[in-house]
């Protein structure tokens, strides 16, 4: 079965973000859902699909319907990590291909920063996590760690080529207003902030902020008559390989490879055809990784392939344009805004760091401690 | 005892009851030989539910290692900076595991390691590993 434009995105919006002490998740998430609705030009009475994940309840999808006053038909919690927006945008288009909802919301909110909810400990020590919890490991920056040092080990992968993906990242915050941090990096700041889990430093990690959004989601024959030009799903794929690091096989190949293969496949497309990249940057290190994996670049190469400010603004590899989790936000779930970042760049609509290539786009979301990878490929008439 | 103490479950009570005793223990799949780690009830090769627990000599190489400067927990935090380490057990299965502290040697990626008891946040036994020679090779 394929997902070629089996369903469009038809609107696209953040929550406020950043630090949001007054207001709770189900309030950030009605206003991230009418401001995409309206941007979609379309009536909250059609939303008959609700897809939805965060870490703030237990039954997210029955909340947030009766919150917002919708009758989902079909609605999807799936939770894999970050990623789940991405799981959710295929698992739309499957829903819309087999005839059991036309318009869907994808809805993400969180206040973990203003509710001091984050912490590095892991979730709870039961079941599996039982033979690691204990060893005080800080989560999830320490399984990143145990990665970056083997890639650095097998590749001679360097801290300065890791840096160089949260500088170019926060080149482009510096051209998007609502980026949380906007004030000039280099790579020697990068390099001395404090060691959190060698070689992951302070600012080799996401940040921790405040905040939500929402997508949605059409059938093909409501994508037909929006307000604005449909953007595509063309490909669609999903891969999971591990909850407890010592189970992932290789720590240098992120579940992204078997994600993104599937992806292609469906598009029928291959990288070289992919106009703006956007990749859950949860570290420094997800991002190099990622891009060996969907066939940016060679095992072990994408060190060489970010340096000298490829990704940066103005360099030839358009990536993470919004400033990404490690300078716009990340409030604890990221994939959402992968989302709404290639629908704006698709769209023409981002200002200062609107690139000029963009027919194309390719986001790909990794979740829990590379765990978990959905990728798609998206674009425009 | 605090809610962190891991609960000792059906499929993992023979394998804490090792440690208790010094030993670090595995499974392996009596039908299709897979070696399994962590303790399973089925074989996550096979699904066999005939697996036997064995005793590992406990020495093996690091596949990965990280310094841990931010503890994840209060009672830890006096213990930065540690090491954990991903274990490649000669008997093929790998474990994230404590390192000792160690002394002049270099701790790296391919350095053989051999297992110790040590203590878990709330004075359990763990298996924690120590640096036992020279890298293979």
């Amino acid at each position: 079965m394929t997902l070629y434009r089996k369903a469009a995105i038809a609107g696209v919006a953040e929550s406020r973000l950043g630090i949001v002490p007054d207001e709770t998740v189900l309030m950030m998430q009605a206003q991230a859902a009418r401001d995409a609705l309206a941007d979609a030009g379309i009536d909250k009475r059609q939303v008959d699909g609700l897809f939805c994940a965060g870490r703030w309840g237990r039954t997210h999808q029955l909340e947030i319907a009766e919150y917002l006053g919708i009758d989902p038909h079909y609605s999807d919690g799936t939770l894999v990590g970050g990623s789940s927006f991405l799981y959710h945008l295929g698992h739309a288009a499957a829903a819309m291909n087999a005839g059991l909802c036309k318009v869907a919301l994808i809805l993400y909110g969180s206040i973990q920063r203003s509710r001091r909810e984050r912490t590095l400990a892991m979730p709870d020590h039961r079941l599996s996590f039982q033979y690691e919890g204990p060893y005080g490991i800080p989560y999830p920056v320490g399984p990143y760690a145990l990665a970056a040092a083997r890639h650095m080990y097998q590749y001679g992968t360097t801290r300065e080529q890791l840096a160089e993906v949260a500088v170019a990242a926060r080149k482009w915050a510096m051209l998007n207003p609502k980026a949380f941090k906007r004030e000039p990096l280099t790579i020697d700041d990068v390099l001395a902030s404090e060691p959190v889990a060698d070689p992951l430093h302070r600012l080799d990690c996401c940040l921790i902020t405040d905040g939500g959004g929402a997508v949605v989601v059409v059938a093909p024959e409501i994508a037909r008559d929006l307000k604005k030009k449909p953007v595509w799903l063309l490909g669609h794929g999903e891969a999971q390989s591990h909850m407890l690091i010592s189970q992932m096989k290789d720590l240098t190949v992120s579940p992204a490879k078997a994600a993104g293969k599937r992806a292609f496949e469906m598009a029928a497309m291959t990288p070289s055809e992919i106009d703006v990249t956007q990749i859950y940057d949860s570290f420094t290190i997800t991002v190099l990784l990622t891009l060996e994996a969907l066939g940016y670049c060679k095992p072990g190469e994408s060190g060489a392939f970010v340096s000298n400010g490829r990704i940066a603004p103005g360099g030839d590899f358009a990536l993470n344009t919004s400033g990404g989790g490690l300078s716009y936000c990340h409030p604890g779930m990221f994939g959402i805004f992968l989302i709404i970042e290639a629908v704006r760049q698709l769209r023409g609509e981002c200002g200062d760091r609107q690139v000029a290539k963009n027919r194309t786009a390719l986001i790909s979301g990794t979740g829990a401690i590379l765990s978990s990878n959905a990728t798609c490929i998206l674009a425009r008439d | 005892m605090s809610k962190e103490v891991p609960e000792r479950d059906p499929d993992a009570k023979p394998w804490w009851d090792a440690v208790a005793r010094g030993e670090l223990a595995y499974q392996r799949c009596d039908d299709c030989g897979e070696v399994i780690f962590f303790p399973r009830s089925a074989c996550p090769n096979c699904l066999s539910p005939r697996v036997s627990w064995l005793v590992s000599a406990g020495e093996g190489e690091i596949y990965s290692v990280t310094l841990i400067h931010r503890a994840p927990d209060r009672r830890l935090a006096s213990e930065v900076p540690y090491y954990l380490a991903l274990v490649n057990l000669d008997e093929g299965f790998r474990m994230l595991a404590r390192l000792t502290t160690p002394g002049s040697e270099t701790v790296k990626i391919g350095s053989r390691v051999r297992v110790v008891f040590g203590k878990g946040p709330d004075g359990e036994s763990l298996p924690w590993f120590e640096l036992s020679g020279s890298p293979k090779g």
